[in-house]
C-alpha cells in the first residue's frame, strides 16, 4: 500500500518539491512518536484536537488529554495571540509543567503548519499515523531557565530558541522551517530563490503574521 | 528583511500593503501573493480556489507549493512565538505605521 503522505501529494494539481513532501512526512511521523513528556497517543490526541479546533469544531474530542492539556492545545491552535504569562502560569498551577506545555505548543504549531500547506495546495489534511508505543524520553535541558519569555529557554529567548527547553521540539521546529520555507542558515541569504524569490516568500510570511496579529 | 530582499531584487514594494489590504503593494505578483495568503490563512475556502488559480496563472504552477509552505511555516512560527512569549524588541514598534499596522509597544 502506498504511503499516505506520498499518496496525498501525488494528488496535487501542482508540483510539490520533494523537500516539502519529506518535511511533512517527517513532521507527521515525529508527532505520532513518543515525545519528551507526552506519549505518542497523547501527541496524536493533541494534533487531532488542534486540527479539529482550527477547522471550527467547538466540541472537538479531548479524550486522552488532561483538562489543562486540552485547554492549552485549543488556545495555541486558535488564540495564541491571546496567551499571556499569566495564562501559562495558570496552566502550571493546574498541573501542566512548562516543558509539557512547550511540547504541546510544538505539536500544535507543526500540525497547523502542515495542514495550512496541504490546504494551500487544495489537498485534504495529511493522515496522522497511528501512535507509536513507548515511553516519553523525559530528557531535561538543565541549562533551560525562564528568562524573558513565558517558558524556559536555553540561552536568550528568540525565534530559534522558543522551544529549546524540549530539545526534540526545538529540532522538529527547525526541520520543518527548512522544509516549508528556509533553513536557519538560508535565512541569512536575502538573494535566495527557493521556489519563489526571497521577497515573495517574505511577503507571504508578513501577511500571514499580520493576520495572526503576530508582530515578530 | 522584506525591505532588504525586495530592494535587492529591484522591486519597489509598498510596505504599507502588508497591514493595509486597501493599499496597493505595487507589483502585480505581490497583489496575487497577498491575496493567496489572505484567503489561505483566513480559511476563505471559496476565495482560496480563486486565489490559487490566479497564483498558478500569474507566477506559474511551481509557485503554489512554495507559497503554501511559506504560509504554513508562519502559521507555525506565529503560534510558537506568541504561545511562548518570546519578546519582540520595542525598536520593531517603530516599523508599525510603515507596515500599515497598529502602534506596537513591545512585549
Amino acid at each position: 500500500m502506498a504511503d499516505p503522505n506520498d499518496y496525498l501529494f501525488a494528488q496535487s494539481e501542482f508540483p510539490v518539491p520533494q523537500r516539502i513532501v519529506d518535511g511533512v512526512d517527517r513532521a507527521r511521523r515525529q508527532i505520532a512518536a513518543p515525545g519528551t513528556w507526552l506519549t505518542g497517543a497523547e501527541r496524536v490526541a493533541v494534533a487531532q484536537l488542534a486540527r479539529a479546533t482550527q477547522q471550527g469544531s467547538g466540541s472537538a474530542d479531548r479524550s486522552g488529554l488532561s483538562a489543562v492539556g486540552g485547554d492549552g492545545t485549543v488556545a495555541v491552535a486558535v488564540n495564541a495571540h491571546g496567551i499571556t504569562a499569566q495564562t501559562v502560569d495558570g496552566y502550571e498551577a493546574a498541573g501542566l509543567t512548562p516543558e509539557t506545555y512547550v511540547e504541546i505548543v510544538g505539536v500544535v504549531a507543526r500540525t497547523i503548519a502542515i495542514d495550512t500547506t496541504t490546504r494551500g495546495l487544495g489537498l485534504d489534511p495529511v493522515p496522522l499515523p497511528a501512535p507509536e508505543e513507548g515511553e516519553p524520553t523525559r530528557q531535561r535541558q538543565d541549562r533551560a531557565k525562564r528568562r524573558s519569555a513565558f517558558v524556559p529557554t536555553v540561552g536568550a529567548a528568540r525565534a530559534t530558541s522558543a522551544l529549546s527547553s524540549v530539545l526534540a521540539e526545538d529540532v522538529a521546529q527547525e526541520n520543518l522551517h527548512g522544509a516549508l520555507y528556509l533553513s536557519y542558515p538560508e535565512m541569512g541569504n536575502i538573494s535566495i530563490i527557493k521556489g519563489l524569490p526571497r521577497w515573495q516568500l517574505e511577503l507571504i510570511a508578513a501577511r500571514t503574521s499580520k493576520i495572526n496579529e503576530c508582530f515578530y | 528583511m522584506l525591505r532588504a530582499s525586495s530592494l535587492n531584487s529591484g522591486i519597489d514594494l509598498n510596505m504599507r500593503a502588508i497591514g493595509d489590504p486597501t493599499a496597493n503593494p505595487g507589483p502585480a505578483d505581490a497583489v496575487i501573493l497577498l491575496g493567496f495568503a489572505e484567503a489561505l490563512v483566513t480559511r476563505d475556502d471559496a476565495g482560496l480556489v480563486t486565489a490559487r488559480t490566479a497564483l498558478a496563472e500569474q507566477l506559474g504552477p511551481d509557485a503554489v507549493a512554495p507559497a503554501a509552505g511559506a504560509a504554513g511555516n508562519f502559521e507555525m512560527m506565529n503560534r510558537i512565538l506568541d504561545a511562548t512569549g518570546v519578546p519582540v524588541p520595542r525598536s520593531m514598534g517603530a516599523m508599525a505605521p510603515e507596515l500599515g499596522l497598529p502602534v506596537f509597544t513591545g512585549r
